[in-house]
């Protein structure tokens, strides 16, 4: 299987073939492989003649496009966002700004309860600012609008719980500037 | 006394577990329903389930902790940190039970707990405090009356409260306002008492706090320093003790200032007093935490005593089986608290399932945690998974083996804080010594950054990750195999990660 790893700027591109008692991975612009050995998620990683331990797990599932997900590794204390993707149908990855236009859900990104709305229905908001405060794992967080533009609905009251991807505010475009 | 019920949950339960068994006591424990695996609860020799994963409907239930400790025959109850530790009300109920509180008596509790009436106690024993009001001023005019009086900036806080809740920096008056607002909706959720006092907030000072421990025989002693500047927004990351701004002389000053405060309030068992520390060695009183703390290894690690053992010998009438002479640092220690958070986020909360773990160990470790593989950070807790401590016989070399063992810890399924304590002490800052408790919030910025994918390990990432899609790919899963975290539970974090949307504000405190 061939792979492109994305993390942060570099493009790493890879060729992961089983071996005896691991893998071998070779790595474009290097001569020798990698080996992998172990079960994970803990994997003993040797490369340039040195070995370091390394943890996988998996953050987001495949997606479409030949996207297989992203991970974080955890190499030596130091942790890695790697985004997997078929080097055939690199697609773009998931994610993207919201447009700048047309009516934008802002969704709980984890599951919490309501402490505050900051900014009630016809609020007109620039990016970045307040709208919903959310309680999570003791922490009140504020959720901002990612973009300027018009609350143009509150879907959630102070109090109640909200799960994860639930809509907690959908913004509409800015106010016409006349 | 022969059984002691746990009322609390997670590493701190673990620690007075442990304490029971060296003792020869029997440890109980109640649990929440999200609780009931988790390793203090199999360790105990019996527990007591006491409702829903929320703390509100189990560890706070102060009524159904004393229930469960009469039904499994307890003579003791052990509050932990947090939770109900504080609660003078839930003390005196303990008493009335016929059971023992493992901590200062109620009217102690009182006299400390409440930060206004703490800084007039020590106004009068002549204790040095920050600038501020004694009175829980209350009105937002004589907030602004003193903020105009000791100038910008000031520091609202909680008059019932402590570990950052409630609390707000204003820097100008036109930020007044809405942060009382704020300080005061906090500390009514976070301890039904919206009363808040204003201090002058003093900037370029240390956080250096004594531990004292005092018997029911008039005994007092200070068993040294912490130092515990190195925070963000009032929580504590990393701690030391000793501490580098502290020699013997300021060492034993602050000692009897606060031995001086047990005996003013009638302090009895394990408590902290905090102090800030300015440039020029002069403290000031900040206030008392009236419970075991966080941080404790530190202190046990460079005086040999075991503070939960004393506590429990204490609180059965022993005297103290030691003098203020006999208590002398060895060594230094440093403790990191390893938080389901994502440094390089923000420290956005980061819950999630361990889909594997292995501690680290070997000379000079110790590891305080409840963390098993397959265990759930739940939402409902602090964020708190593991204390980190290393014991040196100099900083330097507690240093360079709490590297070792940050670097040796893996833990699979969730980020922590981990990168950011091995950027810290790798800096010349923490090696000098350099810092203040602004430190983290100004260092971030650069910081932050070279957290993610800021090491020389890219390719070695890379290839774990991909062997690891490969695995699962050639298996037909995407979620059971490779120890991934359900998607559900993953996808939104993911999504956090990117989002920009969201930012962390007031973090609510772990008891330190």
């Amino acid at each position: 299987m061939k792979v492109i790893a994305r993390i942060g700027e570099r493009e790493i591109v890879l060729e992961i073939a089983r071996t005896e008692g691991g893998h071998a991975v070779a790595i474009a612009g290097r001569d020798v492989p990698a080996l992998a050995r172990g079960a994970g998620p803990f994997r003993t990683i040797a490369l340039d003649g040195r070995a370091a331990e390394a943890s996988a797990w998996r953050t987001s599932r495949p997606g479409l496009a030949g996207d297989h997900g992203t991970w974080d590794v955890l190499v030596g204390g130091r942790i890695y966002a790697v985004r997997l993707a078929d080097p055939l149908r690199p697609g773009e990855g998931a994610g993207g700004a919201v447009a700048a236009g047309g009516p934008a859900e802002i969704r709980a990104v984890m599951p919490g309860k309501v402490v505050a709305i900051l900014a009630p229905e016809g609020r007109e908001v620039q990016a970045g600012e307040g709208l919903v405060v959310v309680e999570a794992m003791k922490m009140e967080n504020e959720i901002a609008a990612p973009r300027a533009g018009r609350v143009a609905a509150v879907k959630v009251r102070p109090g109640e719980a909200v799960e994860a991807g639930a809509v907690l505010v959908v913004l509409g475009p800015p106010a016409e500037e006349t | 006394m022969r059984r002691i019920l746990i009322a609390n949950r997670g590493e701190i339960a673990l620690r007075v577990v442990r304490a029971c068994r060296d003792l020869g006591l029997s440890p109980v424990m109640v649990c929440s329903e999200a609780d009931r695996g988790s390793l203090p609860v199999r360790l105990a020799d019996a527990a007591v389930p006491i409702g829903e994963a929320p703390a509100s409907a189990s560890y706070l239930d102060g009524a159904a902790i004393i229930e469960a400790a009469l039904r499994t025959g307890a003579d003791a109850i052990h509050p932990g940190y947090g939770f109900l530790a504080e609660n003078a009300d839930f003390a005196e109920a303990v008493a009335r039970a016929g059971l023992v509180f493992i901590g200062p008596p109620p009217a102690a509790m009182r006299a400390v707990g409440d930060k206004v009436e703490a800084r007039r106690l020590m106004e009068e024993c002549g204790v040095p405090i920050v600038p501020g009001l004694t009175d829980r001023a209350a009105d937002a005019g004589t907030i602004a009356a003193f903020a105009r009086r000791a100038g910008y900036p000031i520091l609202l806080k909680a008059a019932a409260g402590g570990g950052g809740k409630g609390m707000r920096v204003v820097r100008a008056p036109g930020e007044l306002a809405a942060a009382l607002r704020g300080a005061r909706s906090e500390a009514k959720a976070a301890f039904g008492d919206d009363g808040v006092y204003a201090e002058k907030l003093l900037e370029g000072v240390r956080h250096v706090e004594i531990q004292l421990i005092a018997d029911a025989h008039g005994n007092a002693v200070s068993l040294g320093e912490r130092e515990c500047s190195l925070q963000r927004r009032h929580q504590k990351l990393i701690e030391e003790s000793p501490s580098m701004a502290v020699d013997a002389a300021l060492r034993a000053r602050m000692g009897a200032l606060a031995v001086q405060v047990a005996r003013a309030s009638g302090y009895q068992n394990a408590g902290t007093v905090e102090f800030l520390l300015d440039g020029a060695g002069r403290p000031y009183f900040m206030e008392v935490n009236a419970r075991l703390q966080v941080e404790h290894p530190v202190t046990e690690m460079v005086t040999g005593l075991d503070l939960v053992r004393a506590q429990i010998e204490v609180a059965a009438g022993a005297p103290l089986p030691f003098r203020q002479d006999e208590i002398s640092p060895r060594g230094w220690a440093i403790e990191c608290r390893i938080l389901a958070e994502d440094p390089a986020n923000g420290f956005r909360p980061h819950p999630g399932r361990i889909t594997a773990l292995r501690l680290p160990a070997g000379p000079g470790i110790r590891v305080d945690t409840a963390l098993q593989p397959g265990d759930e950070v739940s939402l409902h807790y602090d964020a708190l998974v593991a204390k980190l401590v290393a014991w040196g016989a100099d900083r330097d070399e507690a240093a360079r083996r709490m590297l070792r063992a940050l670097r040796e810890f893996q833990i699979a399924g969730i980020r922590t804080t981990i990168p950011f304590h091995i950027e810290v002490l790798e800096g010349d800052d923490f090696r000098a010594g350099r810092f203040d408790i602004a430190w983290v919030d100004r260092a971030m910025p650069a910081l932050g950054p070279r957290l993610e994918a800021g090491g020389d390990a890219a390719e070695t990432a890379a290839v774990a990750a991909a062997v690891a899609a490969y695995e699962e790919a050639r298996r037909g899963t995407t979620s059971a195999a490779e120890g991934a975290a359900p998607a559900a539970a993953a996808s939104p974090w993911v999504m956090a990660g990117r989002r920009a949307q969201m930012r962390g504000r007031w973090p609510r405190g772990p008891w330190a």
